[in-house]
């Protein structure tokens, strides 16, 4: 009696290993292409950068000097990610088009879009996706974590940002520019919703303190001199005080592992 | 001096069909004789071809001055685009003109200057009405008629009334004047012609060419069209080219006709001498006869 | 029955009170116009900030935004529109647009040609300007080249256009520097950088064009009426088409270099004043000019009155009425 009682028993415990060891081996993807630079990073981040077969254009991450390059984020094709033979594809909103993912997926190829929306949470979360697909978990939580713990919202300092693009379109309401200038205790003076182009009447009743532009428009605005001297801007609490500035547009257009350090870069230009 | 115009290549012609030598000048219904060279045209080895085949052949042909001369001949004879070469116009692409076409022009100085008669055009001393002319303009008929006078103004410069009195003049003998003030695209093909031709007229020059001005009229205004460029000839000397479809019409106010056929000149002369029954029926592969009624020869 | 004719020199109806009337009568077109321009610019100036103030107190700031906005906006408005009405009677098509001739074709390569070798400022528009009347000129080589034929203007016109277009996105997509993206921004035809170019670059460049074309008014009705037909009234045909097609480089170039890339209104303005009133084509061009300032001004004013403080594209909002328009043409002429 006391055999057959143990007979399924075995069985069980034998096929519960068996499937706890599939699904170890199952997640183990050693083929991985980052097809948007911002998840590239968390990849490199936490520990699994020689896991990368493929990697973004644009990306400029020094531990993927020599991944090779399988398209633009912004135009990307299944045939160039395919090329690199990958067994896992990971991107983010930044992707497109956005189909890539299905149509990758019907290719019988996994395609993961870890953050689909851009948000803090999302992040916080796709950093702790990624850290699952590499086997890395314990790694990507407290990444995670300490992300998450940056990016607390300081104190409010009540200073007015335009974060713009090219010194015509700003980042308003609902952007991530926006989420960035709150969380760093400041006041979105871009009075408009999403990524829109301001009148430059619209820029002067905005009376910002600080201004930042995507430092690669540097060519098309000519130097921050001559940004300076634009009516509008010479007249602005910014521009008097000399607070504009050419940034990364990385740094300020969507969020990123440095994220954090962005807020306390936000924060400090206006002790 | 055609061909150092444009990159055309130089022909060589076939030697001629019938042609006579000059043209009948029936001085007695002529008030006033001619004093100066009589030549208006002269065509010498002109030959028009495509690439595929020869259009218009012409070893030697004149025209007189100050007498209306009409071209006729069946469809695809050359009449309109030999008048388009005495013009200088290619009428399409890929087409060579080689010969020579000069034209003789009194001057002061000299009684007979021989030109290109592609200079004529140029200089404003030809009034042309095409097969096909265009209308759509912004215009009212009153100031498409004027645009004949605008050779003469200023760019900065209006009609004057003088012009507007002359026009209106033109436009009231054709019969456009209830359609004044109207614009130029809502007239008749049968409008529209004769107001190409008040414009013509309002050029006040010295020869006219007309590339069948009476395909959209009606009888009535076909002959008051020919008589009135009859009476230009005869009271203001001026030299007309018509050429012309309708046999009847061509011999009754014809000074001059012209028989043409598969891109030849078949005859010259006087109505009577050129449009014989034989000649025309030859012509125009059927039969026709002429008959003389009491409002004149009618061609049938 | 048989008509004589006779060279009849009776007075008309026409002739009487001609004279009179088209002396007060153009007096008066003036006056109004002149008028109605002040009035608008007057309002225009005050708009701004979402609501109207008046422009008597406006600040030194401020009144350094507005104005140039305001002169672009005449400007890039009569400029296309004296070249469209031009235009269109060069190609007898009342759907010719100065964008046709190769223009913005032209000043679109300018552009990403000169951004991409770092230039910037200045050269950004005196880029546009160049491409505008070199490709221009290039066409106008081609043409007599192959040997002349309006037909063949308005189709080289379109082809080689077209091909610019081509190049200009085959830079734009093969270009790794974001700069090159923010070229389609300053080509999609918006008033947002009025200010930044100096006015009077695109000034004396339309001068020039207008002087050049004004004058051939005449001449270009006569060209309308066919090429032989306008040879017997003295015109030289391949000189006219030539200093059209050079005056409307000089205007559209000017206009593409102030504020982009701006179709419809030198397609619209031309054909309502040609059905509405006619005329001779200088007249047409002139007022052609008016409307198109007034106009272009009017619509500016309105969309940065409603849509403050977003900068709406102008380009956007004129084939938002140009579109309708267009079918309404087609259907009027097929009618």
């Amino acid at each position: 009696m006391t055999l057959l009682a143990t007979k399924p028993l075995y069985q069980a415990g034998a096929l519960a290993v068996l499937l706890g060891a599939t699904s170890l081996s199952a997640q183990a993807y050693d083929r991985i292409v980052a097809m948007s630079p911002d998840v590239a990073d968390i990849i490199v981040a936490v520990g699994a950068a020689n896991k990368v077969v493929g990697k973004d254009a644009f990306n400029s991450n020094p531990a993927l000097n020599n991944v090779p390059e399988v398209g633009m984020h912004r135009n990307i094709t299944a045939e160039s990610v395919l090329s690199v033979k990958p067994d896992l594809v990971l991107g983010s909103h930044m992707v497109q088009p956005a189909s890539i993912y299905q149509r990758l997926n019907s290719l019988k190829v996994k395609a993961v879009n870890v953050a689909p929306t851009e948000d803090a949470a999302t992040f916080t979360k796709s950093i702790k996706t990624v850290g699952s697909y590499v086997g890395q978990t314990s790694k990507a939580n407290q990444l995670a974590s300490r992300w998450q713990q940056g990016m607390a919202p300081m104190k409010n300092t009540g200073k007015r940002y335009l974060l713009s693009y090219d010194g015509r379109i700003v980042a308003g309401k609902g952007t991530v520019g926006d989420e960035l200038i709150r969380r760093a205790g400041g006041i979105n003076a871009a009075n408009v919703t999403g990524l829109k182009p301001l009148s430059r009447e619209g820029w002067l009743a905005a009376k910002p303190d600080v201004i930042i532009i995507a430092d690669h428009n540097k060519p098309v605005i000519g130097s921050l001199a001559k940004f300076r001297q634009r009516p509008e801007v010479a007249v602005s609490p910014a521009g008097k005080k000399g607070q504009v500035y050419f940034w990364p547009a990385d740094e300020f257009l969507r969020f990123g592992l440095d994220s954090p350090q962005v807020l306390k870069k936000l924060n400090s230009l206006v002790q | 001096m055609l061909s150092l115009f444009s990159p055309f290549s130089v022909v060589l012609t076939t030697p001629m069909t019938l042609l006579t030598d000059r043209p009948n000048q029936d001085l007695a219904t002529f008030p006033n004789p001619v004093k100066q060279d009589p030549t208006l045209f002269t065509l010498d080895q002109v030959c028009i071809a495509t690439a595929h085949k020869t259009l218009v052949e012409v070893s030697h042909l004149t025209i007189p001055k100050q007498r209306l001369v009409t071209f006729i001949g069946p469809n695809g004879a050359g009449k309109s685009t030999l008048l388009h070469a005495m013009l200088n116009q290619n009428i399409g692409v890929g087409l060579t003109v080689s010969g020579t076409i000069t034209a003789t022009m009194s001057t002061a100085t000299s009684p007979s200057l021989k030109t290109p008669s592609e200079q004529l055009i140029r200089q404003g001393k030809i009034a042309w009405v095409g097969q096909h002319e265009r209308f759509e303009l912004p215009l009212t008929v009153l100031e498409y008629a004027l645009l004949g006078v605008s050779p003469m103004l200023s760019w900065y410069k209006q009609p004057s009334p003088t012009h507007v009195k002359k026009a209106a003049a033109l436009l009231d003998d054709f019969e456009l004047t209830p359609l004044t003030g109207s614009r130029v695209q809502t007239l008749s093909g049968g409008e529209k012609q004769r107001l190409a031709i008040v414009r013509a007229l309002m050029q006040d020059t010295e020869i006219l060419m007309f590339d069948e001005p009476t395909n959209h009229l009606d009888i009535r205004h076909q002959r008051f069209l020919l008589g009135y460029l009859q009476q230009l000839v005869r009271e203001q000397q001026k030299s007309i080219v018509v050429v012309l479809h309708d046999l009847t019409h061509s011999y009754r106010y014809s000074d001059e006709v012209i028989l043409m056929n598969r891109g030849q000149i078949v005859a010259q002369g006087a109505p009577h001498e050129v449009m014989t029954n034989e000649q025309l029926s030859l012509v125009y592969e059927t039969d026709i006869q002429a008959y003389d009624t009491e409002g004149g020869r009618v061609f049938m | 029955m048989s008509l004589s004719p006779t060279l009849s020199t009776k007075s008309s109806p026409v002739t009487d009170t001609a004279k009179a009337s088209r002396y007060y009568g153009r007096l008066g077109k003036y006056l109004v116009a002149i008028v109605a321009s002040l009035v608008l610019i007057w309002l225009a100036l005050g708009v701004g900030f979402g609501e109207w103030s008046s422009p008597m107190g406006l600040d030194e700031t401020i009144w350094q935004l507005r104005y140039p906005r305001i002169a672009t906006a005449l400007l890039v408005g009569m400029g296309l529109s004296v070249s469209g009405a031009a235009l269109q009677a060069l190609f007898e098509n009342p759907l010719a647009d100065p964008s046709l001739i190769g223009t913005s074709g032209g000043a679109a390569l300018g552009v990403v040609l000169v951004l991409a070798f770092g230039i910037s400022g200045i050269g950004v528009p005196l880029a546009a300007f160049s491409g505008s009347v070199i490709v221009c000129l290039f066409i106008l080589a081609v043409h007599r080249f192959l040997g002349g034929g309006q037909m063949g203007l308005l189709i080289l016109g379109f082809v080689i256009s077209a091909f610019c277009a081509a190049i200009v996105s085959l830079i734009l997509f093969m270009s790794n520097d974001m700069v090159l993206r923010s070229a389609t921004n300053w080509l999609s035809g918006s008033m947002a950088e009025a200010g930044f170019v100096p006015l009077r670059y695109a000034v004396i460049s339309m001068l020039a064009g207008l002087i050049i074309l004004l004058p051939l008014g005449r001449q270009l009705d006569g060209l309308m009426l066919g090429e032989t037909t306008a040879m017997s009234l003295g015109i030289r045909v391949g000189l006219v088409r030539t200093l059209v097609v050079v005056a409307s480089a000089l205007l559209t170039g000017a206009a593409v270099s102030l504020a982009g890339v701006i179709g419809f209104i030198g397609m619209m303005i031309p054909n309502l004043l040609a059905i509405i009133f006619g005329g001779g084509r200088m007249r047409l061009m002139i007022w052609s000019g008016w409307l198109g300032a007034i106009f272009l001004l009017v619509i500016d004013g309105m969309a940065r009155h409603i849509a403050y403080p977003v900068d709406v594209p102008v380009g956007i909002v004129l084939a938002l009425i140009g579109g309708p328009f267009f079918i309404w043409l087609f259907i009027r002429g097929k009618m």
